[in-house]
């Protein structure tokens, strides 16, 4: 089952912290490292994007604690969806 | 050929034919006899003043490469059309600073062999000037209001009231340092002072009105843009960005000015002119700065 409004939500979460880049990270990191079209974005691939998504961030910030919060937001999704 | 051999390549080019321009012909006498210097002393003179030219221009070149580079980068999204026009303004300033110099030391020559040709070596390269600062500006503008139109942002209204207010200061003591100097003017443009009002002052009034709005632009954009990560990379280049465009006012004042900058003696025209180019350059180092910060966003 694809899930578009996921996708919605991470880009939601992430346009807090880098605005107009927000959509075109997001779906960079899905195409790249999950291999997916954004469309297709799955609750199961939830934490292996976060994961890169942390990755990336702490090459672009060197705020630990700005990608420390958003990575915190992001995984508020993962619970937010199993309730 | 990639962008930035184009650019190395293009710069290469203007600092040799500009080394070439300045040191090759004997310095102008008049020149020589004011200052009590000799021909070689003037040319060591030049050559100290083309050295922080050049590191202006290879900033200025650099930084135009990393923007341009930048909106190559986001070219099919809403905002890399914006960034492009930024580009585009910096791509101005970059081919404007150089070219207005080979025009002026070009005419400059042939005047010095045709005296005839005297005005026309004077009023050719300044109003050259001024469509160089128009389109800049009028990029730089246009840039930076589409980026707040994505974003609905604005700059305040006292914000926007303060830019009016400080272009009319700027354009009332230009005025009337031109109509109090009426033989000045004469032999700082070959034009009557109605002509340099009308040609030059108008036209600087509303180029100084575009740059400042941009700044006012940029200021509001940096504050308000959502993204705290994005804002901070935005933030640099807006600084880079506003610096550059408040010197280059500055250079044109100075520079439409330069009667009066003819009564400083050599040690401060020096310092003057060293201390403008350095800030220049720091100007287009930070936009370059800020732009690699952006440009990481886009590509990890």
């Amino acid at each position: 089952m694809t899930n578009t409004n996921l996708y919605d939500d991470v880009v939601a979460i992430t346009y807090d912290y880098l605005g107009p880049a927000a959509d075109r990270f997001v779906v960079r990191q899905i195409r790249n490292h999950l291999g997916k079209d954004p469309a297709q974005l799955r609750q199961e691939d939830l934490r292996q994007l976060i994961d890169w998504i942390q990755l990336a961030m702490r090459l672009i910030s060197d705020n630990a604690e700005v990608v420390d919060h958003y990575i915190t937001d992001l995984e508020s999704l993962t619970r937010k969806r199993r309730s | 050929m990639k962008l930035q051999s184009k650019i190395f390549y293009s710069y290469s080019l203007f600092v040799f034919v500009v080394a070439l321009l300045t040191l090759l012909p004997s310095p102008v006498k008049a020149t020589l006899i004011k200052y009590h210097l000799t021909a070689t002393d003037a040319r060591l003179l030049f050559f100290s003043l083309l050295l922080p030219t050049f590191v202006m221009w290879f900033a200025l070149f650099y930084g135009y490469a990393k923007l341009q580079g930048y909106s190559q980068l986001i070219k099919t999204n809403r905002d890399g059309k914006q960034v492009a026009k930024l580009a585009y303004g910096l791509l101005a300033l970059a081919l404007g600073l150089p070219l207005g110099s080979i025009l002026s030391d070009i005419l400059g020559l042939i005047a010095r062999h045709h005296p005839s040709f005297t005005a026309a070596s004077i009023v050719i390269p300044n109003y050259f000037n001024v469509l160089c600062m128009f389109i800049a500006f009028a990029f730089i503008n246009l840039g930076i209001r589409g980026l707040n139109s994505l974003s609905r942002n604005r700059p305040g209204f006292a914000f926007g009231h303060a830019v009016a207010a400080l272009d009319i200061v700027l354009g009332v003591i230009f005025c009337s340092l031109i109509a109090r100097s009426h033989h000045n003017i004469m032999t700082a443009y070959h034009l009557t002072p109605a002509m340099v009002m009308l040609t030059f002052a108008i036209p600087y009034m509303y180029i100084w009105f575009l740059g400042l709005y941009a700044i006012a632009e940029m200021y509001a954009y940096s504050k308000q843009v959502a993204g705290i990560v994005y804002r901070k990379s935005w933030n640099r280049l807006a600084i880079g960005l506003g610096s550059i465009i408040v010197l280059d006012i500055v250079l044109q004042y100075l520079n439409t000015l330069s009667s009066w900058l003819n009564g400083l003696n050599l040690a401060g025209v020096l310092l003057l002119l060293y201390v403008l180019l350095f800030l220049l350059a720091a100007g287009f180092i930070v936009v370059a700065l800020g732009t690699k910060e952006l440009m990481r966003i886009e590509e990890v």
